[in-house]
């Protein structure tokens, strides 16, 4: 009898418990796409306002004139804008399944660790969710119109998803940018994107920090040199001038990775680069190679004499334009040095570095005719 | 309301009745010892020594009329004695109530005037059917027939399934009031002498009026009789007792019941098919596996559909998740309340189509599998991934091989689906431990009852979530204690080249 | 108790409980732990920490061969005297029912930051201590039995973790041993809790069939363990850096949550769902142990096992919200940390020198 009154009490008090956190689909707005903004002057709710949040919910009655959904929200911080959120929807917005972070362009230039703080701290959020800055705001991409599917939030996620595999723009992920922002000699790089009349979003480069501020941003041909530079793992193509010849060109598509040295005299760094690309020959100027291998030879030659050039500006860039090392050397230094190094404002160091640059092609194929 | 049957009933009546010697007088004590009125109880006399005694519809007319009272001419003149009748099996008792019992078992009592014992022939004819194929034990490879009510013949299919001098058959009698006979079966130089004794221990405790099922020795026998899972392998099939007696497992039978009990059981052994070791190589490995994800798909799909619906939704993947979200706007009833009424819909078509003849059975399947569940969709009272779920839930507990532990295991998920609902997938885990602690805390005549997977051991692992060769399994498994370690076995490689 | 019990446990079945007692929730926290002072040479600090539960078997071992049949009531009993005996007997049993509690209580923690955010803290502890509850109220041999099947289900978990080898450099690793001695040293402390858990050899002893083999199996628990903690550590440091490390809270699901898989698409939730196991195994082993060991000092008889088993629930549940924070719940896994260090290292010491001079032994 007392097993029995134990057991009962027991189950009575586990079934007066739990539920806390139910939450039915039906009562929940799903979140795909966050977007941080510094606010206008009509969009603030409260003078002190320094933010702008939006989050882009696909619709999903049927019938439904609209794909998507935009609720915009503002605060001094972002915190403080996802309660006046909650005063704005009719359903609770979820946001574990936020997969893409865009930023815009000034809040960029003022710098995003306030912005991220709760970004990290957020343990339902994925490190895995992609970061892009887009040029002028990022809530006017949110709010691009499409007509019928995949909605704005599919078509910026597919994007950033699949642009490792097309034009050297690197997959900035939250976790990247987390160990980039605070680790020693690092800095992050995050595709920069914008509006586009034909698929709603483009890329056009790739945005610079020193460390969660913006300090510049790099076209799109310029972005391969500094991605292959950093070694990240991108794929691309890479159009350059034959040898001996006024027009004629090839194209590589390739993907490459790099050879770091750093060599430290007192606070002076000499830094060498060897970046290696491996690829196929996808084009050539008609009847230029004929199956000759001393002809592939040179057009190896020629290509990594390009790739260097463009590299070799891009360097120069980074430490004259922009002056920070955004090729992460300084993490290099740091594994040879020690800890010495940290002491060191390692972006003045890289600023005035002696740095070579020399890139080695490798083709591996030509195709399927001579 | 309901009498215990096992209740110790005062037994007013004397145990024994001797026989007297007297004809008429052991005659009329045969009869009230038999009870009821009479009605069937037929009484041949021949001359004024010899009485013949049996029931009508309980023996074999033939054997009576042919090899027994043919006979007793025979025996009246003295040219053979009561113990040369040609029957199957004779016995002599000076004891009147146990004549009785054996008359009431379809035997023949030969009360002989001036002897004071009764002679007893085996004249059983009770109507039996067929050997077949078990319903619920359906193979598609190796033997088909079942065991049958009939004691005898049960025994008579393990002899030939076993036909060894080490097999050992020990009769008993269970039942007060009725009395039921059984046997427990065994081959002597494999079975732990140990765990046949704790058998025979516990056998000869059972009490009560009548036993009347091995369902009824099982509650009786077993470590823990409150648990969900058997702790005895209840079959049909005489060529799975015949294997689990050759690795030191002990078989109860019981006349009137076509199941036999076969202990020590272990929880992996109802995962096990006995095509499993006909079939080739991979395919039954591939089966045995299939068997073990059936299993936890069984227990844990309907619990982690309310769980990742109601409380984990980052753990969809974002299409799913926003096709669920399109039904759930629809639906009126949150996850769990789906969740308990298709699984009650489903337990409902199932004990229906139990207990329908066989072609409405069927039908009602179907009928209440599809129609039922197209109309509930339609009529939006469930979402269709609800009904897709315990569907396959429900589809995945029938692929185990034993009813009896698909039955319990078909409980199980219901206190998951309640911790789920409270808790989510915190509750799915908790539930899944406590599972797994109350299996592996259970006992089956003193063996682990998750042997040999807790405790592990890695020899018995040839035939327990995965199966080998036949030829390859040369000791019998660790986990059942047993005499004999070594089989016969160890077939060469190549052994069909020359 | 004196002979009493049964032996019922073999050399793994004790390694699966030792490993069970050791790898705790506090395993996802190792890393970060041990690079707030050691850097990024916070596996150095992870792999050498593992000296201290091989040293306290050695010693238990020690003690404890000399008394093969008596647990720590009995031999505390005879070596100390009835009274300090028992001091240190309920001394024993308060240390694990802390552990237990705070096993319990980081694991509510961690699933009220993943998992259910609203839930009462207090109604996950209970719920955890409840289901320990029914655990630790088994015999030893079906405790050990579920430790090691669930630990066969566990540890292919951790091939999640391979996938962060993509994002693995080594150059974070570099160079090796640049945060000195002294703070890689310091460093250990931070794997202390995921160490601890030779101490329950002082009670399960007389239990161990094969008392030879003891050492062996509990030498291999922690090797393994070690081994397991240090790959954490190393994968974890090469993914993120030093730097960042030690800004995590649970660095191990920090790394995972850095990855997509297929069908489970959020590794880290699966994982942080399958640890409450981790949790559960051991507050129950723990407070195996501590049944036992109040059984033994305070002369209660198995008929009150329910008993026994009820109050220290209610004790381990109370223990459990005494933190009131996490903060405060970090500062105490590190005081249970040092506890524990201190339980495998000094008492059995302590026994053992006095066994010897005063040249006591077992029957």
């Amino acid at each position: 009898m007392r097993r029995a009154l134990t057991t009962l009490f027991l189950v009575l008090a586990l079934c007066s418990g739990g539920c806390w956190d139910a939450r039915d689909l039906a009562n929940v707005a799903i979140a795909t796409v966050a977007s941080f903004d510094l606010p206008r002057e009509e969009e603030k709710t409260k003078p002190g306002d320094r933010v702008l949040v939006a989050v882009l919910q696909p619709v999903l009655s049927e019938g439904r004139k609209e794909l998507v959904r935009v609720i915009k929200s503002s605060g001094r911080t972002v915190g403080d804008a996802r309660s006046d959120r909650a005063n704005r929807s009719f359903r609770m917005v979820e946001i574990n399944m936020v997969r893409t972070l865009l930023f815009g362009e000034a809040l960029s230039g003022k710098g995003l660790s306030d912005t991220l703080d709760i970004v990290y701290r957020n343990p339902l959020i994925s490190y895995h969710g992609e970061l892009a800055v887009v040029e002028g705001r990022a809530v006017d991409v949110l709010e691009l119109k499409t007509t019928g599917p995949p909605n704005i939030g599919e078509r910026v996620g597919s994007l950033l998803m699949e642009i490792p595999d097309s034009n050297f723009v690197p997959l900035a992920t939250l976790a990247d940018f987390h160990c980039d922002q605070f680790g020693f000699g690092r800095n992050p790089v995050v595709p920069l994107i914008s509006r586009s009349d034909v698929a709603g979003v483009q890329i056009r480069g790739l945005a610079i920090f020193k460390k969660d501020r913006m300090v510049g941003k790099v076209d799109k041909e310029a972005m391969k040199y500094l991605t292959l530079l950093r070694g990240e793992q991108a794929r691309g193509v890479i159009t350059f001038p034959l040898p001996d010849r006024e027009e004629g060109e090839g194209t590589l598509m390739c993907t490459g990775h790099r050879k770091v040295e750093v060599k430290m005299d007192g606070e002076k760094a000499e830094i060498s680069i060897e970046v290696k690309v491996t690829g196929d020959l996808v084009e050539v100027e008609e009847g230029f190679l004929n199956g000759s291998h001393e002809k592939i030879n040179q057009v190896a030659e020629a290509a990594g004499e390009y790739i260097a050039a463009n590299c070799r500006e891009m360097v120069s860039r980074l430490q004259e334009e922009f002056m920070v090392d955004a090729l992460n050397t300084g993490a290099i230094a740091r594994a040879g040095y020690g800890r010495k190094i940290e002491k060191l404002d390692w972006d003045r160091v890289f600023s005035q570095a002696g740095i070579k640059v020399s890139a080695r092609v490798k083709i591996r194929n030509y195709g399927a005719i001579r | 309301m309901f009498r215990n049957p096992f209740r110790k009933s005062a037994q007013k009546n004397q145990t024994s009745i001797p026989v007297s010697g007297r004809l008429e007088s052991d005659l009329a004590n045969l009869k009230k010892a038999l009870g009821g009125k009479g009605a069937q109880i037929v009484v041949r006399r021949f001359t004024d020594k010899y009485c013949l005694v049996y029931i009508n519809v309980m023996v074999n007319e033939e054997t009576v009329n042919r090899d027994v009272a043919a006979h007793l001419p025979a025996l009246l003149r003295g040219v053979i004695t009561p113990d040369q009748v040609p029957v199957r099996e004779i016995r002599a008792t000076g004891d009147l109530k146990k004549a009785a019992r054996e008359v009431l078992m379809g035997c023949s009592a030969l009360l002989i005037g001036e002897l004071k014992e009764v002679y007893i022939y085996d004249t059983r004819g009770v109507p039996k059917r067929i050997p077949e194929e078990s319903p619920t034990e359906r193979t598609t490879r190796g033997g088909r027939s079942g065991f049958i009510e009939d004691l005898d013949t049960n025994l008579a299919l393990i002899r030939r399934n076993l036909s060894t001098p080490q097999l050992e058959v020990d009769l008993f009698t269970l039942g007060e009031l009725v009395v039921t006979r059984g046997a427990m079966v065994y081959v002597n130089n494999i079975a732990d002498p140990g765990i046949v004794e704790e058998v025979r221990r516990r056998l000869k405790k059972i009490k009560g009026d009548n036993v009347l099922a091995t369902g009824t020795i099982e509650a009786n026998i077993e470590d823990h009789p409150w648990s969900l899972f058997p702790q005895a392998l209840n079959t049909e099939k005489p060529n799975r007792v015949a294997a689990n007696l050759m690795e030191g497992r002990v078989a109860v039978f019981l006349d009137g019941t076509s199941n036999v009990l076969v202990v020590p059981a272990v929880f992996p052994q109802f995962m096990q098919g006995i095509e499993d070791y006909f079939d080739r190589f991979w395919v039954g490995n591939f089966t045995r596996v299939l068997r073990f994800v059936g299993l936890v798909v069984a227990i844990t799909l309907t619990p982690s559909y309310i769980a990742l619906v109601t409380y984990h939704h980052e753990l969809l993947p974002l299409e799913l998740l926003m096709a669920v979200a399109e039904h759930r706007r629809e639906a009126p009833f949150p996850p769990i309340v789906e969740a308990l009424l298709m699984e009650m819909i489903i337990e409902f078509l199932r004990e229906a189509g139990l207990r329908l003849p066989n072609p409405l059975g069927q039908t009602m399947g179907v009928v209440g599998g599809i129609i039922l569940g197209q109309a509930i969709i339609q009529a939006r009272i469930v979402g269709p991934l609800i009904v897709i779920v315990v569907s396959v839930s429900a589809v995945a507990s029938f692929i185990i091989p034993n009813y009896s532990a698909s039955l319990g295991i078909r409980l199980v998920k219901y206190p998951l689906m309640l911790l789920s609902s409270l808790f989510g997938a915190i509750g799915i885990s908790l539930g899944i431990i406590l599972f797994i602690t109350h299996q592996a805390s259970m006992r089956s005549f003193g063996v682990p009852y998750m042997s040999p997977l807790a405790p592990f051991r890695f020899r018995d692992m040839e035939d327990s979530v995965v199966v080998s060769h036949t030829w390859k399994m040369r000791r019998r498994p660790d986990s059942i204690p047993h005499q004999k370690d070594k089989r016969i076995t160890g077939t060469p490689r190549g052994a069909g080249k020359k | 108790m004196r002979g009493s019990q049964s032996i019922v446990l073999t050399s793994k079945n004790f390694a699966f409980l030792l490993i069970a007692a050791m790898q705790e929730v506090g395993i996802l926290q190792i890393t970060c732990r041990t690079a707030r002072y050691a850097g990024h040479d916070a596996w150095i600090s992870v792999l050498l920490a593992a000296v201290f539960p091989l040293a306290g078997l050695f010693l238990i071992n020690g003690l404890c061969s000399r008394f093969p049949r008596d647990s720590l009531a009995r031999i505390s009993d005879r070596v100390l005297g009835p009274v300090p005996g028992k001091a240190v007997s309920f001394a024993y049993v308060a240390y694990t029912m802390f552990n237990a509690a705070m096993a319990i209580r980081l694991f509510t923690e961690l699933a009220n930051s993943f998992l259910l955010a609203k839930t009462p803290g207090w109604v996950l502890a209970l719920l955890l201590t409840l289901g320990a509850a029914y655990i630790f109220s088994r015999d030893i041999a079906s405790i050990a039995w579920m430790t090691e099947f669930t630990y066969y289900l566990i540890q292919p978990l951790w091939i999640v973790l391979l996938a962060a080898l993509s994002r693995a450099d080594y150059r974070n690793l570099l160079p090796v041993g640049d945060n000195g001695l002294s703070n890689i040293l310091l460093g250990m402390q931070g794997a202390f809790l995921s160490y601890i858990g030779a101490e329950i050899l002082l009670v399960l002893y007389p239990f161990i069939q094969n008392k030879r083999e003891v050492l062996r199996a509990g030498m291999l628990a922690v090797a393994w363990s070690a081994f397991f903690y240090t790959s954490l550590a190393l994968i974890v440091t090469m993914a993120f850096g030093g730097g960042v490390v030690k800004l995590f809270v649970w660095d191990n699901l920090a790394l995972i949550k850095t990855y997509h898989l297929p069908v489970i698409e959020r590794a880290e939730f699966f994982v942080a769902i399958i640890y409450s196991w981790l949790a559960l195994r051991a507050a129950a082993v723990l407070l195996y142990t501590a049944r036992q060991t109040i059984s033994g000092a305070a002369g209660v008889s198995e008929k009150y096992r329910r008993q026994v088993v009820a109050i220290l629930a209610a004790g381990v549940f109370a223990l459990a919200l005494l933190p009131g924070n996490f903060s405060e719940v970090v500062q105490y896994t590190k005081y249970v940390g040092l506890a524990g260090v201190s339980m495998m290292l000094g008492l059995p010491s302590l026994l053992w020198t006095l066994a010897v001079i005063r040249g006591l032994r077992g029957t």
